[in-house]
């Protein structure tokens, strides 16, 4: 024991006779795990319930227990890993570690395994007003129910610009990208969804009259999409890329509740009529309804076909308008003329004709008697909605259309998407007018 | 508002040159980061939801999913910097494939300038790579250890030139003997050959690397030479340091020249005769000899049976009769090949009328038709290519599809007759779609353009044509190759048909003499057999010496084979005297004369790899020993029926009262055609002698030297 002891003792001295520097977790340990492991052990992914981007996830452990034991780097699960003393040896299917990093690993648990990284400052909203060099690719739109207000997505912000004219309101916020835009069916609140890709995502709650952010709520590892309001205005709905529906509370920014049934990415949600139930559509080729007061999955409103991107419903029926990787705009209703069948299609309406690439967006218009359907080859096409006849072909367009809306009166047509301009259109497919919805930075764009 | 419109106009038309481009330089380092590799994004259905396609064939694709799919997810157009498609792989932001480059790196660098420069597609033509230049283009080396940088330049349509070592992707044929690093760095491990494979955008080329072994105190002698195919493996053997093995004895040879011209072994009479025969040309007397005998033209229909799928399950009862005895007149007549190449390809009419029409019946789709002639008679797999551009080799998607198309008019309707079908052309307009884009493809050939084929209306008459054209490079060397394999045991491309740029020749030079040769005369398989019977090579001893026991591609001495079923079979009746019997074939056929697999199903013939005749693929027929063969080659009926028959030999040779002698002599003469050595004869006289039950004894004999390698392989 006092051989042991002295040995520990002399090991120590020699050691601090090195002179080394205690291992730091910010500078020595952190930089490994974002290499090495980080790729499995993320809040997406979080292999074994493992998390390692962040200090206190590697505290914690996972599946396999606590993974470090301060100053005991031979009872750390996380050494062994690495090691290969437990298999399998980590980084999974790659190259171990060479040994002098796992001789930093051992020697940081040995020294305690503390946290060294300074105070990181939270995501703040962003200080300096984004700079637009070219015009920023436009991933949503959204015009407000009387028509005064014309909200497009920015880098970092959205852009408020009054529909007669006038000056631009800058809304910023923390999310990099804004995916989608709804205004409450009363005007006075605007919602946006959206987030960083891979980082987070967040719901934010903007006041239209005072362009105050009233909430930002800030959830999941990715992003936001298809932001709707319920008929009564009191609660929003969001498809996320964590494959949930999201609905909050529209006054006060909670998160209401969480559902899971999709399979696979949500990019739209639109509320029924009454407001009870919900479709969301998604990656996973379905229209699923929703009860929205207590979350039950009640069927899927469409035949599976593709990947679905894009959901609008009729403004005065419980039908829905489908789009996505098929191309086939689909209109459907939400009630099932009789009991469902094996690959029954009963509450088919519709079926559009087959657009030049993959659907981005879909909208119908406010008086019903129009649905568009904006597609990935950048054009907008018009149908009558009760005959699915073609009415107008929107053109013009470089890159794909990632949003579309009618005008309140449902005589326009607004879109934009990849090429940075907001076009509005006439219902004969004539561009009316067309603008960068960004204040563009003169000098530095390339006139080479 | 209008000064930015504008702006916006230039920005995006611009084509300034001296941007950065996706297609010339943005798509290269996606490939060689493993971006679009096929454990990563470049899986059919991606990965966690980013799909790219497989190492980068379709750059349009590739271009889109960056830049659009998923409501642009991956491109961030005001803050370049922050765009997940640089975020991501530099590992800014956790990534499951890790960290592909880091943000100081080039790859890194090029990618943020082609976001600053407006992220442009580039014009696809003058990025397209016409040729890829490998220097050095061939490497010798003279001991394992030593090693040498490539340089590899693409030369670009529009005639610019770029050295991308860097962004180019290596592969190894034999890694264990030279392995090239990420950067084009060749090493060499030890000696032997390999074969690298350099890719750049779609474009290959093929460096050979000999290493040579640190062999001291060889030396070469000089080896007589029978013709020119012992000039070229001569030649082969003096650079890599290897002396061929002495030449089989008489024995040996008329055993091994027996089973692989007539397929089966010699008989007793003939034996005694070959080895007592001192006419100096008599191995290639007895050469032309067995390619005379019927048994040539059983032996021969058994291989083309296999390639052109003859069975009644597929063809019916009188279509696979039909079917086997066109076969066996076109190899008894000696038909030349380009003439049964193109009877197959151009038939119509009744299956039963006119056999060769049953080529369509086992290829019924215009794709499985392009597969078979591709892979029968070029040796090109081009099934690879319906999916996606072909990973090791030029040949795209769009091939795939317009050479399918040549076969799109194809059609098959109910003869008269049951189970009698017709092949005609339809009439309507036939098409062949493109599955990207549902475009109809018009046929085309795979290389060579029209000058092989010029101005013919007919589509199949066309691809025929060009086929067999003297000029088509790979409709002879692909035969060539293939006859070649069956006296070798492997192809001088081994597998046989699998020719591909990354699948060079064992000896290339001899493969171009044998294709020229085969040309030259007129596309006469027996000239091509006996040219290859007759060389010195083929009559090498399967006895290995000093300097060549490690070869194996070489051909400096004979690899023993495994028997193939029928030969086996076949064996074992002339060795016992005794015939098995098969319901479903007249009584007096031979192994090798059974029509097709149906007769005796799941038996003796099929536990030793006869084919089940599905595809044209020479890999069907399994050459492998397994330990149930030897199982049943100990305990089973077959063998140990054959050996207690009744009439059988053993009975007879105790019937006629012969001496242990002279049932030794025998048995050995029958088994493994040639004389018992002194120990052999001295040890089996003491086992006969030996006990009371003298016919058990003879029997026993008999088993032992049918399981004996002597009898199992032909070497």
């Amino acid at each position: 024991m006092y051989r042991v002891t002295a040995a520990v003792f002399c090991a120590g001295l020699l050691w601090s006779a090195r002179g080394e520097e205690p291992v730091s977790f910010h500078r020595q340990i952190r930089p490994i795990l974002v290499r090495q492991c980080q790729g499995c052990h993320h809040p997406a992914s979080r292999q074994s319930d493992l998390l390692l981007t962040t200090y206190e996830g590697l505290k914690q452990g996972g599946r396999k227990g606590p993974a470090l034991l301060a100053g005991a780097p031979e009872k750390s699960v996380l050494i062994a890993y690495l090691t290969g003393e437990n298999k399998p040896q980590m980084p999974f299917g790659g190259r171990p570690l060479p040994e002098d990093q796992i001789e930093l690993f051992r020697r940081w648990v040995r020294e305690g395994a503390n946290d060294d990284s300074p105070a990181e400052a939270p995501e703040a909203a962003v200080t300096k007003a984004t700079v637009y060099h070219a015009p920023p690719v436009i991933n949503a739109l959204a015009v407000s129910p009387d028509g005064q207000w014309l909200a497009v997505s920015g880098y970092r912000e959205i852009l408020l610009h009054p529909a007669a004219g006038g000056p631009l309101a800058r809304l910023p916020g923390l999310s990099d990208k804004i995916l989608s835009l709804a205004f409450s069916p009363d005007g006075k609140t605007l919602a946006a969804a959206g987030g960083s890709p891979a980082r987070f995502g967040e719901l934010q709650i903007w006041d239209v009259a005072s362009r105050k952010q009233r909430h930002s709520v800030v959830t999941t590892n990715d992003t936001l999409f298809g932001a709707s309001f319920s008929p009564d205005g009191t609660k929003i709905a969001c498809g996320g890329a964590d494959k949930s529906i999201r609905l909050f509370d529209a006054a006060s920014g909670k998160e209401i509740r969480r559902v899971d049934h999709h399979e696979d990415w949500v990019f739209g949600t639109a509320f029924g009529i009454d407001g009870q139930r919900l479709v969301s559509v998604g990656r996973d080729r379905a229209a699923k309804l929703t009860r929205v007061e207590n979350g039950q999955f009640l069927e899927n409103v469409n035949l599976l076909k593709e990947g679905l991107t894009a959901v609008a419903r009729h403004p005065k029926k419980d039908w829905v308008l489908i789009g996505g990787q098929e191309r086939v705009p689909y209109l459907y209703m939400m009630d099932r003329p009789r009991a469902m069948r094996i690959a029954d299609d009963s509450t088919l309406i519709r079926k559009f004709e087959r657009q030049d690439g993959p659907i981005l967006a879909v909208a119908i218009s406010p008086d019903a008697r129009y649905v568009a359907a904006a597609s990935e080859v950048g054009d907008v096409r018009v149908y009558l909605t009760d005959t699915g006849d073609p009415v107008a072909k929107c053109s013009g367009h470089r890159g794909g259309i990632y949003a579309i809306q009618f005008a309140p009166g449902s005589q326009r047509l607004y879109t934009a998407g990849f090429d940075g301009q907001v076009r509005v259109y006439d219902m004969a497919g004539k561009l009316e007018r067309e603008f960068v919805p960004a204040p563009l930075e003169k000098s530095e764009v390339s006139q080479k | 508002m209008k000064t930015a419109t504008l702006v916006l106009v230039l920005s995006l038309a611009g084509q300034a040159a001296d941007k950065v481009s996706f297609v010339k330089d943005v798509m290269p380092i996606l490939n060689k980061a493993g971006c679009t590799s096929g454990p990563c994004h470049g899986a059919a259905k991606g990965k966690n939801g980013f799909k790219l396609s497989l190492r980068g064939y379709d750059p349009e694709f590739d271009y889109r999913a960056l830049l659009h799919d998923m409501a642009g997810r991956r491109y961030n157009r005001t803050d370049p910097a922050s765009s997940l498609m640089l975020v991501k792989p530099a590992q800014q932001l956790p990534h499951g494939g890790g960290q592909r480059f880091d943000a100081d790196s080039p790859y890194y660098k090029t990618i943020l300038q082609w976001l600053r420069d407006g992220a442009e597609f580039g014009d696809p033509v003058s990025a397209q790579v016409a040729k890829l230049v490998v220097e050095p283009p061939e490497l010798l080396f003279q001991k394992p250890g030593e090693g040498q940088p490539l340089q590899v330049t693409a030369h670009y349509a529009d005639g610019s030139q770029r050295v991308v070592t860097k962004e180019a992707q290596y592969t190894s044929s034999t890694p264990t003997v030279a392995d090239v690093s990420d950067a084009g760095a060749v090493k060499t491990e030890r000696k032997g050959e390999s074969a690298l494979l350099v890719r750049y955008e779609g474009k290959l080329a093929v460096v050979n690397v000999t290493v040579l072994p640190d062999k001291p105190g060889f030396a070469w002698k000089p080896i007589p030479e029978n013709n020119y195919v012992d000039r070229f493996i001569n030649a082969k053997l003096r650079k890599v340091k290897v002396l061929p093995s002495e030449t089989a004895s008489d024995a040996e040879f008329l055993r091994r020249v027996s089973y692989d011209l007539a397929g089966l072994p010699p008989s007793l009479e003939e034996v005694r005769g070959f080895v007592a025969d001192k006419n100096p040309a008599k191995r290639s007397r007895l050469i032309d000899k067995l390619m005379a005998r019927p048994e040539f033209v059983d032996h021969w229909s058994v291989k083309w049976g296999d390639l052109l799928q003859v069975s009644r399950t597929r063809l019916g009862d009188k279509g696979m009769w039909a079917f086997r005895e066109w076969i066996r007149e076109a190899l008894a007549g000696n038909k030349p090949y380009d003439q049964m190449a193109r009877e197959l390809i151009t038939a119509r009419g009744s299956t039963f009328q006119n056999p060769p029409a049953n080529f369509f019946r086992f290829t019924r789709d215009p794709k499985v038709a392009m597969e078979t002639t591709t892979q029968l008679f070029l040796g090109v797999r081009m099934v690879c290519a319906q999916c996606h551009d072909h990973p090791f080799e030029q040949w795209t998607q769009n091939q795939y599809f317009s050479l399918s198309a040549f076969f799109a008019g194809v059609g098959i309707k109910d003869g008269m007759d049951a189970n009698e079908e017709i092949v005609y052309e339809k009439r309507e307009e036939n098409e062949v779609k493109h599955p990207k884009d549902g475009r109809i493809m018009s046929p085309k050939f795979l290389f060579g353009g029209d000058k092989l084929a010029p101005g013919e209306a007919d589509p199949r008459v066309a691809l025929a044509n060009w086929l067999t054209s003297r000029e088509n490079a790979l409709f002879a060397k692909a035969m060539a190759n293939r006859m070649w394999s069956y006296f070798f045991g492997r192809g001088i491309i081994e597998p046989v048909d699998d020719i591909r740029a990354s699948n060079p020749p064992a000896n290339a030079p001899l493969l171009e003499a044998l294709t020229k040769d085969f040309v030259a005369h007129n596309f006469d398989t027996r000239h091509l057999i006996r040219t290859i019977v007759n060389s010195r090579t083929y009559q090498l001893s399967y006895q290995t010496n000093e300097w060549n026991a490690g070869d194996e591609i070489n051909f400096s001495h004979a690899q023993p084979r495994r028997l193939s079923a029928e030969q086996l079979l076949d064996g074992v009746t002339v060795a016992t005297g005794s015939k098995p019997f098969f319901r479903e074939a007249p009584r007096d056929f031979t192994a090798q004369q059974l029509p097709d697999p149906t007769v005796g199903r799941g038996g003796f013939l099929d536990l030793f790899g006869r084919p089940e005749r599905q595809t044209s693929c020479e890999c069907e027929r399994r050459t492998d020993v397994s330990l149930v063969q030897a199982l049943n080659l100990l305990n089973g009926a077959t063998i140990a029926d054959a050996i207690a028959a009744e009439d059988g030999r053993v009975s007879k040779l105790l019937l006629k009262g012969a001496s242990d002698r002279q049932i030794i002599d025998e048995l050995y003469l029958a088994a493994l055609n040639r004389p018992p050595e002194p120990k052999e004869l001295d040890y089996a006289q003491t086992y006969l002698s030996r006990g009371l039950n003298r016919a058990e004894r003879a029997q026993d004999l008999l088993w032992a030297l049918l399981n004996s390698n002597g009898f199992l392989f032909n070497r």
